[in-house]
């Protein structure tokens, strides 16, 4: 799915500006952004259900999508939503090939009842499901786990990683809950401004911010950027504030071949709820990840 | 995924019978026409078939409006149209298939208002029914109902509540043509009264189930129902919901 040089004006508002993204059948792409930072916006584009835009979209792909709140007829069952919406495509709806995924999250048995007898989890699950109706190579979430608990959320979030992995679905993701973003996607996108203002990607290498504290002066900052050692994030005289993914093994020997004495040594694991706050609260200053 | 407009317009008009709507519109539309017919034969009024016919398109238009703007209303209030809405062709399958509905309504109050007049005749309601009055009866009742269809659509598209539509609609087709008329009566400016005269707002529901209407008025009808049916396709193809 290839998204090139989007803007979208409301008025003579900018939303979007200049945007471009790419995102493959069987990856989780997460959306990350302030509220009103066009992640919405940009969802509806990408499922065409807003028109005038400037930019290219992809549009050779069957996309599934729930943004917003899911819409659905309060006064007609989870049933009638799930064959209504394949029927209309000109596809049956076939029970038997949903059942599993219908009763992992728990919608089999209520498939019959209206939805204004739904909760918000149930409403968003249903939601969910008629995304992922008429196999589509694509889908876009906004928030899906809105309204959901604990448990259930994690039943949505594994059933959407066994669809990127079995089905060889794509999908975009946008939510607050950076715990689930972190947990399903293989990358992740900051919107601010108006365009993609960074990407963190999710490597099996993961990596680890590391502060080392010297018991001198030492430019440390230059011999690591020449060995390609990580990033730079802080220097000081006698500090150094490094993302890498490098072992621990590693540092050691770089600290010894300078020939300085580390007093202290830590390690953090880099979260996604951390560098989304280094990004929007500019701790770092930086623009790259 | 496109949107089947054969399975969209099955599965509604499905929809329509089974909740009741249709059945419910075409009593509204036969009972008057029938209370009218016993009078007729009962209490010798000096009413003919043309009484029933307008009796009969009295509410029967506006049912045969107000019907297919089920699925407008319904899919805008609660936001549906979205997961339709998907791309431009989509857009128009959709119009399109809506269309269709409202002509299949359309077609089916024809039906039935011309079964009625041939059973109101055949009990003895007095007047001529020639074919050139059927002809000009469908006719009438596909154009208006699909001009009011897509003007009620425009309504929606342009976010009138749904309340607001059908008050407007009812208005219109009920109200304001009486009002035009006397308005007329007073008038003797004969500019003002021939622009009543084919005003479609007027001619159609004052007309639909007495006459034929003048080559002129048919002109300006199909000249509307186009410009209508163009700018709710083009509205459609852009809107955001």
């Amino acid at each position: 799915m290839l998204i090139n040089m989007l803007t979208k004006r409301y008025g003579n508002s900018i939303v979007l500006k200049d945007l471009s993204l790419d995102f493959n059948q069987g990856e989780i792409v997460g959306l990350i952004g302030r509220n009103g930072a066009g992640k919405s916006t940009l969802m509806k584009i990408i499922t065409q259900t807003i028109q005038t835009y400037e930019g290219s979209v992809a549009d050779n792909h069957q996309v599934g999508y729930l943004i917003e709140e899911p819409k659905l007829f309060s006064n007609k069952a989870g049933l009638f939503h799930l064959t209504y919406f394949s029927g209309i495509y000109g596809n049956t709806f076939k029970l038997s090939e949903y059942e599993r995924l219908l009763r992992n999250l728990q919608l089999f048995d209520v498939l019959n009842k209206k939805v204004k007898e739904y909760s918000l989890g149930m409403r968003q699950k249903l939601g969910i499901v008629i995304s992922l109706l008429n196999n589509p190579s694509y889908i876009v979430l906004d928030e899906p786990t809105n309204g959901m608990d604990v448990e259930t959320s994690l039943e949505v979030l594994q059933e959407l990683r066994r669809m990127a992995d079995e089905r060889n679905v794509g999908i975009l993701i946008s939510s607050h809950k950076l715990e689930d973003i972190e947990a399903i996607c293989n990358r992740v996108l900051f919107l601010g401004d108006g365009t993609i203002a960074g990407e963190q990607h999710f490597d099996k290498n993961e990596q680890r911010t590391l502060t080392l504290i010297f018991d001198n002066s030492v430019d440390l900052a230059t011999f690591a950027s020449k060995q390609h050692f990580g990033r730079v994030v802080h220097s000081g005289d006698k500090d150094i504030q490094i993302e890498t993914v490098a072992k621990n093994a590693e540092i050691f020997e770089m600290v010894n071949r300078l020939g300085v004495r580390l007093i202290d040594f830590t390690a953090e694991k880099k979260t996604l709820r951390s560098v989304y706050m280094n990004k929007f609260r500019g701790e770092y200053h930086d623009t790259q990840y | 995924m496109t949107l089947s407009i054969n399975k969209y317009v099955i599965y509604n008009l499905k929809e329509l019978l089974k909740n009741g709507y249709l059945v419910v519109g075409l009593l509204g539309a036969c009972v008057p026409a029938i209370i009218m017919t016993y009078y007729i034969l009962n209490e010798s009024t000096p009413f003919n078939i043309k009484h029933i016919s307008s009796f009969y398109c009295m509410l029967g238009m506006l049912a045969a409006v107000l019907l297919p703007l089920f699925f407008i209303n319904r899919d805008y209030s609660t936001k549906t149209i979205s997961l339709i809405n998907n791309s431009v062709q989509n857009r128009r399958n959709y119009v399109f298939a809506n269309g269709i509905i409202a002509l299949s309504v359309s077609l089916l109050y024809t039906m039935t208002g011309i079964v009625l007049l041939l059973v109101t005749k055949a009990l003895g309601v007095s007047g001529d029914l020639k074919l050139s009055f059927l002809a000009g009866f469908s006719v009438n009742v596909f154009l208006l109902v699909m001009t009011y269809f897509l003007f009620g659509y425009l309504l929606f598209l342009y976010g009138v509540r749904s309340g607001a539509v059908y008050g407007i609609l009812t208005a219109i087709l009920l109200f304001f043509p009486n009002a035009l008329f006397k308005i007329q009566g007073i008038i003797h400016n004969e500019f003002l009264f021939e622009l009543i005269e084919n005003f479609p707002g007027y001619f159609y529901p004052a007309k639909v189930g007495s006459n034929p209407l003048s080559p002129l008025q048919y002109s300006i009808g199909c000249l509307t129902l186009i410009v209508l049916f163009v700018v709710v396709l083009k509205k459609s193809e852009k809107i955001e919901v």
